[in-house]
């Protein structure tokens, strides 16, 4: 019997469905991104130019952009992870009943089962001047008058917070579970108190999980479209608004190719970091 | 430590304790209102959008469900999400096999591609999609949208079944074996029925995915080819009222018995911890 | 008894992984109705040996055949063998009785014939009842048992058992042994135990074949194996022993002068006698070394000094020097005398030439 030739058969029937998607689609598609942002544009047979590239990063309005988005994303990264890891900490080490803790996992993962168009739509809702927010802040005395918490950089990371909280949840919940519970009893029984346990054990130990969250938070941030384009109003602009303006209303694709070279760039990079990171622990 | 400081100590941790709790509340009621606001909204019995609602009525499901544009923006939206499955499933049940119990060369490059449109900005994949699928003359097309919502799909079933698989113990092929079963045998007896739970929640994440996507879709739609989020975030854009409402919680509807769906059948809490990249 | 008469042969046989030699020219027979164990610490090559009989591996050279077939290409589905994994391997999808009639469905068995069958494999392993539940909620003894079951419901022509009680707890894991012994001799099965718990192997088998390196040192009776060890390895791995290398110095009548670390030593003569200046190896049991108060009148003994004294509650092991340069390891039951020798005391030690072996 041929052990050798066997296994190549079978895995690569297994393989080729896959390979075929990955080659004749995946493939082609970042190719057709990267090719025509970099020949000129116009032309049969383009020379290649570095143009669209210095355009995008030579010219202080895109620029600008380009550091809103990072900033944006940062914040919402952070509200995030202190919401997330709020979360993750209270399910993994205060619930104890199953079915609590099933319910609580329904409603942590819900909004990545809705669309991110009707999320927004009820932000849009939720937020106004006449809103449920605005109307319960004043009706419990916490604000005089209305707070614009929409068309703004609130709303939007509101928003973006929204729908990434699950994934910081996850993860941080997936990092807390792993930490044995008798690391945590020791440092009580040498004398330190619950809180001092959490900041000298806990804490320190979850960190993988933190920054494995914040990594996978922040790039999903940068690339979010639906979410920024409605809570802001048009108001604000972020890169993958203007990539989309570049392929569905100016129809410079050279240029708007550039924009999500760059992007695409800052999300491998970051995700590099992360899979480094997450091997070195 | 004295009395009065173990006192002090207590009371603060029950503070701390209650405190957790509390937030820990908050923030779901926060991860529900958006949800909740559309959902409750869609019953008011009032002509203009408003939360809680004035009134209960179904009548904008009633009004939806016999306006065609968006009827059709439904079943095509299901047409679409079920196709997805069935071919992100086919394509990826196979490659998380290979990739889970073969050692081959090239094997990491092969796993990060299939991986990689997790980190592939999504609109990014439909850019390039886009401009693909132009030079191949089927951009906006049925085929268009599918292609992206399979590629977009891919990794998650892959990535649900290889985490059963991670704990599938070689050894139970082999018992069956040793009992008797040829290898395709033990696939369908053994196998499968123990990865199954990673299939059908894979599976049913790529239904969801595909069902609520915008950010590919968008670049592909005509106004007879309109999946129901992008003819949503279309209508949004001009009008805002109860029956964008009351569509928008039917979207909600079907996500959500995906939701219980997988819930019933892998546990949600079992599907979160495999969920994180 | 002839070849053919053998359930299990295996000739030269040898497996490679790459540059490293796992099974190293491997030629055993097992008799029909016999429990042999392979035995060895881990990476010696018994588990590989195991599964290439099985047929999950295929021997880079050799030829292995069961009940007189040649095995050579024929996968393990079609193979009259059946073996209990070593964490089981139970199908956590199937109830105790549907992984025990895995097999027997697997051979179009029909459902009368599978009933009894599965009734009749719980009752064997004393399952009675337990037949509509999951693996997982069985204890590790009870899953162990429908392992072997599932195993044996088959009458496979030869059982293959690979460190099945590895995963149970000492008691559980005598008590097993026992009951696997009497299955077996009342089931007659050939079956070909792999284990690196010597004690086991010793209990269990009627042979022990002894493996280091991927090759087979030693394939004996259990007793021959320990009393009569044909390699310094054997010896050591076999029980406890001391192990001196000594020079020999003559040949006196019936005896061998051998000067060991120093030490004169009086040995029988082997038949095979070693010519003067030869070293050898000699292993002494510790059981085998007497404890006395005052000189004994033995062939061999010396006044030893105890470094130290463990209270083993049947047995009390000594760490003695002697001459201040050979550490002996002995072993008493006589616990009076035991308690009267105390650390750093002075006390006789002993033995008569023929109770050492020579390797």
């Amino acid at each position: 019997m041929s052990d050798a030739g066997a296994r190549l058969r079978v895995l690569s029937r297994l393989l080729l469905p896959g390979v075929a998607v990955l080659v004749l689609f995946l493939v082609p598609t970042v190719a057709s991104i990267l090719v025509g942002s970099v020949v000129e544009h116009k032309q049969a047979l383009g020379r290649p130019t570095g143009e669209n590239y210095l355009r995008f990063l030579g010219d202080r309005y895109y620029l600008g952009t380009l550091l809103f988005t990072l900033r944006i994303s940062l914040v919402t990264t952070l509200c995030a992870l202190g919401l997330g890891y709020l979360v993750a900490y209270y399910l993994v080490r205060s619930v104890r009943s199953r079915t609590v803790r099933r319910l609580a996992y329904l409603v942590v993962v819900a909004p990545l089962f809705t669309s991110s168009i009707v999320r927004s739509f009820g932000w849009m809702v939720s937020l106004g001047n006449n809103g449920i927010v605005n109307r319960t802040l004043l009706d419990l005395g916490v604000v005089e008058r209305p707070v614009r918490l929409i068309f703004n950089e609130a709303g939007v990371v509101i928003g973006l917070t929204h729908v990434l909280l699950p994934f910081t949840v996850l993860t941080i919940a997936a990092v807390l579970q792993q930490i044995d519970a008798s690391l945590e009893e020791a440092a009580m029984d040498l004398g330190a108190s619950r809180l001092v346990t959490f900041l000298t054990v806990t804490l320190p130990l979850s960190l993988p999980g933190v920054v494995a969250g914040s990594l996978i938070v922040f790039t999903l941030a940068m690339s979010a479209y639906v979410t920024p384009a409605v809570l802001s109003g048009g108001r604000l602009k972020v890169v993958p608004m203007l990539i989309y303006e570049q392929y569905v209303a100016v129809y410079d694709w050279g240029f708007g190719g550039a924009m999500a070279m760059v992007l695409l760039t800052l999300t491998l990079v970051l995700t590099g970091i992360y899979t480094r990171f997450l091997r070195t622990v | 430590m004295t009395p009065r400081r173990a006192a002090v100590v207590e009371t603060a941790e029950r503070v701390g304790g209650v405190l957790l709790r509390g937030l820990a509340i908050l923030t779901f009621v926060y991860l529900l209102l958006p949800i909740a606001v559309i959902v409750g909204a869609s019953f008011t019995a009032s002509e203009f959008l408003v939360f809680p609602p004035r009134g209960l009525t179904l009548r904008w499901y009633w009004t939806f469900a016999r306006t065609p544009g968006w009827l059709d923006s439904f079943t095509l939206s299901l047409e679409l999400a079920a196709a997805t499955t069935v071919v992100a499933t086919a394509v990826g049940v196979p490659a998380a096999l290979a990739l889970a119990r073969y050692r081959f060369r090239g094997q990491r490059v092969v796993s990060a591609l299939f991986l990689s449109p997790l980190v592939l900005p999504q609109v990014v994949l439909g850019v390039g999609l886009l401009q693909y699928l132009t030079l191949l003359g089927i951009a906006r097309t049925f085929w268009a949208i599918l292609i992206g919502h399979v590629l977009l799909t891919l990794p998650y079933i892959i990535r649900s079944v290889m985490a059963t698989l991670a704990g599938f113990e070689q050894a139970l092929e082999e018992a069956a074996a040793d009992l008797g079963a040829s290898p395709l045998v033990a696939f369908l007896t053994v196998t499968l029925p123990v990865i199954q739970g990673g299939v059908i929640a894979g599976a049913l994440f790529a239904f969801v995915i595909s069902w609520t996507n915008v950010e590919v879709t968008m670049f592909f739609t005509t106004s007879r080819l309109n999946p129901l989020p992008v003819n949503i975030m279309n209508y949004i854009a001009y009008n805002v009222d109860p029956l964008v409402a009351a569509v928008s919680a039917a979207s909600v509807y079907v996500s959500f018995v995906v939701l219980l769906l997988i819930d019933a059948t892998v546990g949600l809490d079992r599907f979160a911890e495999t969920r994180p990249r | 008894m002839s070849a053919d008469a053998a359930d299990v042969r295996l000739a030269h046989v040898t497996k490679r992984f790459g540059a490293h030699t796992a099974v190293d020219d491997v030629s055993l027979e097992v008799r029909p109705g016999e429990f042999v164990s392979l035995l060895g610490p881990s990476g010696c090559g018994k588990t590989t040996t195991l599964r290439i009989l099985a047929g999950f591996l295929e021997p880079t050279a050799g030829e292995v055949s069961i009940g007189g077939q040649p095995m050579r290409g024929i996968p393990p589905y079609r193979r009259p063998v059946n073996m209990v994994f070593q964490h089981y391997a139970l199908f956590p999808h199937l109830t105790v009785a549907d992984n025990i009639a895995y097999g027997p469905r697997r051979r179009g068995v029909g459902k009368a014939e599978i009933a009894r069958g599965v009734a009749e494999s719980l009752e064997l392993v004393s399952l009675q009842g337990l037949g509509h539940r999951y693996p997982r909620e069985l204890s590790g003894g009870q899953q162990q048992r429908v392992a072997l079951a599932r195993a044996l419901v088959n009458r496979p022509r030869v059982l293959l058992l690979d460190e099945p009680l590895g995963a149970l707890d000492l008691k559980l894991r005598r008590q097993m042994q026992m009951e696997l012994k009497r299955l077996q001799e009342y089931l007659r099965i050939t079956s070909i135990y792999v284990t690196h718990d010597q004690e086991e192997a010793l209990v269990l088998s009627d042979r022990i074949a002894v493996m280091n390196a991927g090759r087979v040192e030693q394939m004996d009776a259990a007793r021959a194996v320990y009393e009569r060890p044909a390699t310094p390895f054997v010896a050591d791995f076999i029980g406890q022993t001391n192990l001196l290398a000594c020079t020999v110095e003559a040949i006196e009548g019936p005896r061998l002068r051998l000067r060991c670390g120093g030490l004169p030593l009086l040995a029988a003569l082997p038949a095979l006698a070693p010519a003067p200046g030869t070293r050898v190896q000699l292993s002494l049991r510790p059981e085998r070394i007497a404890l006395h108060a005052e000189r004994p009148a033995l062939d061999n003994a010396f006044r030893a000094t105890v470094s130290r004294r463990v209270y083993l509650g049947v047995l009390t092991n000594f760490h003695v020097t002697v001459a201040a340069e050979l550490a002996l390891v002995l072993t008493t039951s006589d616990q009076s005398l035991a308690a009267r020798i105390e650390p750093s005391s002075q006390p006789w030690i002993g033995w008569n030439a023929g109770e050492e072996r020579l390797l």
